[in-house]
């Protein structure tokens, strides 16, 4: 890793006054420091970042964050990020929520944002419950977790959000663990640099709801993918480690390719590059007079 | 004598009727005529029956026709189909017996039955059973006198990339059937004058819209296809680009107005499209639009409902829909596209209003307003400008830091930043939110500092609505006045013409009529409309309402605005296009 220094944006440019309003000890307390000094490492500009969350507790974020934040409805992060990024492609969009808000409600944004390689940075901030509901089950919950919406046992099988985004053709897919500040950083870090969709399934436990999955349970289980002789660029390998979910849990990044984003493909943006920054214009009188020779 | 041309050609899904008639369209509008071009199909691929009608002249034709003279019947259920409900005495249908296996031909009285060996003169040039059609298209208008070489020529544009061998067959069979007609048929006698070299631009409703919006600066257009609005999001995939416009087809509904406020919310002048069934799907979003304040047009094109209801079919059902669409109160703008033309104009208008008052605005348009297609002579591109409001694009000086985004104004409109602009940074929250955009449904929720805040956000966006109000214009009366009409026709959006041609049918017999159309539906001018209504139900003239839909969603609207219960009501549920003549026939029931 290159040495940054003389940084020129610094943590002050990124301060807020707004503070967490999530209970203490919640995990997206780690998730919201280390996205703030990922930022800072890959050199991001409060105004030209755009933090986009769907509703949940961890879709609170970009109050906390900086930048611009629009907190959308539940489970469109990903089609508003869309948005923005295909029409202001020089900005920096990052996208956070929770499992329910992403692989539940809003899984059909997350998989074709995923497949249409927008370059967006999406954290999912999965704490296996239902937060702000107060506890029912979410896509992730474990087979056997007692919520209040499952009060006999959860029945349902958890989806593997690390095989969901690989099947669905994210171009760099990782998981860390929010009580890992120093591996979160260096996730969020890679995730910011890469060019198209990155999806980070953040472990981020609910102190208040979930006491299967917390903190020290992660703790016991995780190892770094870093630390093995494992190679993130072979979509196969990434499949089948994917899998391994149990008394192991890999954390780091699993897979990582290198292809053509939407919005270099996308044909208005190869005429005109950015459209919001080429501004709003009536018809050329060539275009014009182009249209109403195929209409007369 | 006749005035004007009516042909219908109809067949089956996959005879190319459509095209077909498209092309008798443009040979009547590079003759110099003002074109009515109208569609019926069903929701299927390949069989069914389908029909397209043009209607021309030198006068205004602005609503489908009362009836046809000449049909061309590819089908025999052509015969089941357009000749009894379309056809009267005079009427020619010109058939193929043979080449078609056409058994029955009943008709009504006094119509001329032509069977012409279509199919043996297009073998004479092709294989292709498509060629028939060139050969009936060239008859038709050979019965009008029309110049061939306008169609020829548009065979040639047509054909622009095939060989030449192709366009030279297209142009033989064309002249063939052509002539067959004019010397087997007796011609149809009318008092058109035709005229060469007018260019005028022949479009569909919805066509109209997207080229509306993308002459107003449209930046980001999404969509997902659903009859009948699929064309707008189709015509801007072509077009878009070439103007600075990017188009996204979506996923679903949920995410295609989701990613519309994403865009408008970006900086983009936004706009998304869909029908019924889709525009259900969209409504949480446009309460969202309206609570983060951008601005977003949502096109509804409806159809026959409810649920997928009648999907090649039209109706003014949606109306209820729209005013309900997503929670809470919020602002928003309703306005009908009362024509193709008023199409072009309304993209524009839609996108100022939009992005001047931050708001979602809802075009409620329908099956028939979208996809019937009129000339479009002398469309004035420079006459509407684009409108931005407040749109702030350079930094913000220090003092202003952080930026208050939803700052209370006189008028309920805050200057809005977007991202990019420099120390313009704020939190665009779906949630309740301060002027800071910060939250007040959390920690805060409930303090005496949150409930103002609540009282002062609700005040200051729906404080809009009676800017807007103002800016629109109120609806008029048009035709006689409360003295001299003995009836008073309401109705709103699409019918707009249709209405009027029943009128001057009325009109005609000596009865004096009077007409009240509703285009800005959210805000209404209330007052003026209740005015209205009084002044001429105090004088005794019948006041009917025309709308095609069960309940008269548009009558209730206005009694609730109002208190002017309208009683008469001529309601179209059946999904047809509704005809001058059926309108009429309304009129005269009341009086
Ligand atoms: C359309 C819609 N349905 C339901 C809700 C209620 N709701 C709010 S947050 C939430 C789930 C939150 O869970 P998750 O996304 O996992 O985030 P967490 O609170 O656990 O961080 C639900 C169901 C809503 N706001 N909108
Ligand atoms: S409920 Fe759980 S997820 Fe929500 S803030 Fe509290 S600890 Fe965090």
């Amino acid at each position: 890793m290159t040495e940054i220094t003389n940084l020129e944006i610094t943590s002050k440019d990124w301060k807020v006054d707004v503070k967490p309003t999530w209970c203490p000890g919640c995990g997206h307390f780690g998730v919201l420091s280390a996205a703030k000094k990922g930022v800072i490492d890959v050199q991001w500009l409060p105004h030209n970042t755009v933090v986009v969350s769907g509703i949940g507790c961890s879709s609170n974020i970009p109050h906390f964050m900086g930048g611009y934040g629009i907190h959308t409805l539940h489970g469109r992060a990903n089609p508003v990020a869309e948005a923005i990024k295909l029409s202001n492609p020089d900005l920096n969009v990052i996208v956070s929520g929770g499992d329910g808000d992403g692989l539940g409600i809003g899984l059909a944004g997350f998989v074709h944002a995923a497949r249409r390689n927008f370059d967006l940075t999406y954290i999912v901030m999965d704490n296996q419950v239902y937060g702000l509901t107060v506890n029912q089950t979410s896509p992730t919950s474990s087979i056997g977790r007692v919520t209040r919406s499952t009060p006999y046992g959860n029945i349902e099988r958890p989806l593997n959000p690390i095989m969901m985004a690989l099947a669905a053709g994210a171009t760099f897919v990782a998981r860390t663990l929010s009580s890992d500040g120093k591996h979160f950083q260096e996730v969020v870090k890679k995730a910011m640099e890469h060019k198209g969709y990155s999806f980070i399934d953040a472990l981020s436990p609910c102190v208040t709801f979930n006491r299967v999955n917390t903190k020290d349970y992660w703790k016991e289980r995780v190892y770094r993918l870093e630390d093995t002789d494992y190679k993130p660029d072979d979509f196969m390998s990434a499949m089948s480690k994917a899998q391994e979910f149990g008394d192991k849990v890999p954390i780091g990044v699993f897979y990582q390719e290198d292809t053509s984003l939407y919005s270099d493909m996308d044909e208005t943006n190869k005429r005109v590059k950015n459209v919001v920054k080429n501004g709003a214009h009536k018809l050329t009188a060539e275009t014009r007079a182009k249209i109403i020779k195929d209409f007369v | 004598m006749v005035n004007e041309i009516n042909i219908r050609i109809s067949g089956q899904n996959g005879d190319g009727i459509f095209s077909s008639g498209e092309t008798l369209a443009k040979i009547c509008s590079r003759s110099g005529l003002v074109v009515h071009g109208s569609r019926s199909y069903q929701s299927i691929i390949r069989g069914g029956h389908v029909s397209y009608s043009v209607r021309a002249a030198n006068h205004e034709v602005r609503a489908p026709a009362d009836y046809i003279d000449v049909l061309i019947a590819l089908r025999g259920d052509s015969f089941l189909v357009d000749v009894p409900l379309m056809m009267k005495s005079g009427g020619i249908v010109l058939f193929d017996s043979k080449g078609s296996r056409i058994k029955n031909t009943d008709a009504p009285d006094g119509v001329i039955l032509v069977d012409m060996p279509a199919s043996e003169i297009a073998s004479r040039f092709s294989d292709l059973k498509i060629m028939m059609n060139t050969v009936l298209v060239g008859a038709s208008i050979a019965l009008y006198n029309l110049d061939l070489s306008i169609f020829t020529d548009l065979l040639a544009h047509t054909f622009v990339n095939k060989s030449a061998e192709v366009i030279s067959t297209n142009i033989s069979a064309a002249e063939a059937g052509y002539k067959w007609a004019k010397e087997n048929v007796k011609l149809i006698e009318h008092d058109i004058t035709f005229t060469t070299g007018t260019e005028t631009i022949f479009l569909g409703g919805n066509e109209a819209l997207a080229l509306g919006m993308l002459n107003s600066g449209l930046q980001s257009f999404a969509y997902y296809p659903m009859t009948p609005a699929t064309p707008v999001g189709l015509w801007l995939s072509k077009y878009g680009p070439m103007s600075g416009c990017t188009v996204k087809q979506m996923e679903d509904e949920i995410n295609v107005a989701n990613y519309a406020v994403g865009a408008g919310y970006a900086g983009a002048r936004s706009a998304c499209a869909t029908s019924g069934g889709g525009f259900a799907l969209m409504t949480e979003a446009i309460g969202f639009a309206a609570m983060i304040e951008a601005p977003v047009v949502f096109i509804e094109v409806a159809r026959g409902g409810p649920s997928t209801g009648l999907p090649t079919k039209t109706e003014q059902g949606d109306l209820n829909q729209l005013f309900g669409a997503s929670q809470g109160d919020f602002p928003r703008a309703i306005i009908a596209q009362t024509g193709v033309k008023d199409g072009f104009y309304l993209g524009h208008e839609a996108l100022n209003i939009a992005e001047k008052y931050q708001i979602p605005v809802l075009i409620a348009s329908d099956l028939y307003m979208g996809e019937h297609f009129e000339t479009l002579e002398d469309l004035d591109f420079d006459k509407i400008p684009i409108e931005r409001g407040k749109l702030i694009m350079d930094t913000i000086p220090e003092d202003q830091r952080p930026y208050k985004r939803y700052i209370d104004t006189e008028d309920g409109i805050s200057p809005r930043t977007i991202p990019g602009v420099e120390g313009g940074q704020h939190d665009a929250g779906s949630d309740e939110h301060d002027e800071f955009g910060n939250l007040v449904s959390d920690r805060r929720s409930g303090y005496p500092e949150a409930i103002e805040v609540r009282i002062q956000q609700m005040k200051k966006r729906m404080k809009k609505m009676d800017y807007l109000l103002k800016e629109l214009p109120a609806p008029q009366v048009e035709g006689a006045s409360a003295d001299e009409a003995k009836i008073l026709v309401v109705g709103w959006g699409s019918t707009l013409d249709t209405i009027r041609e029943a009128r001057s049918q009325l009109e005609k017999e000596g009865v004096k009529t009077a007409q009240l159309h509703i285009k800005y539906v959210l805000p209404f001018h209330a007052d003026e409309v209740k005015e209205i209504l009084n002044t001429y139900n105090d004088k005794g003239v019948k006041i009917l309402m025309v709308e095609a839909n069960f309940t008269g969603q548009m009558a209730r609207y206005i009694r609730a605005e109002t208190s002017f219960e309208i009683k008469e009501k001529y309601l179209r549920y059946e999904g047809e296009n509704m005809l001058p003549r059926e309108v009429l026939a309304a009129m005269k029931e009341v009086l």
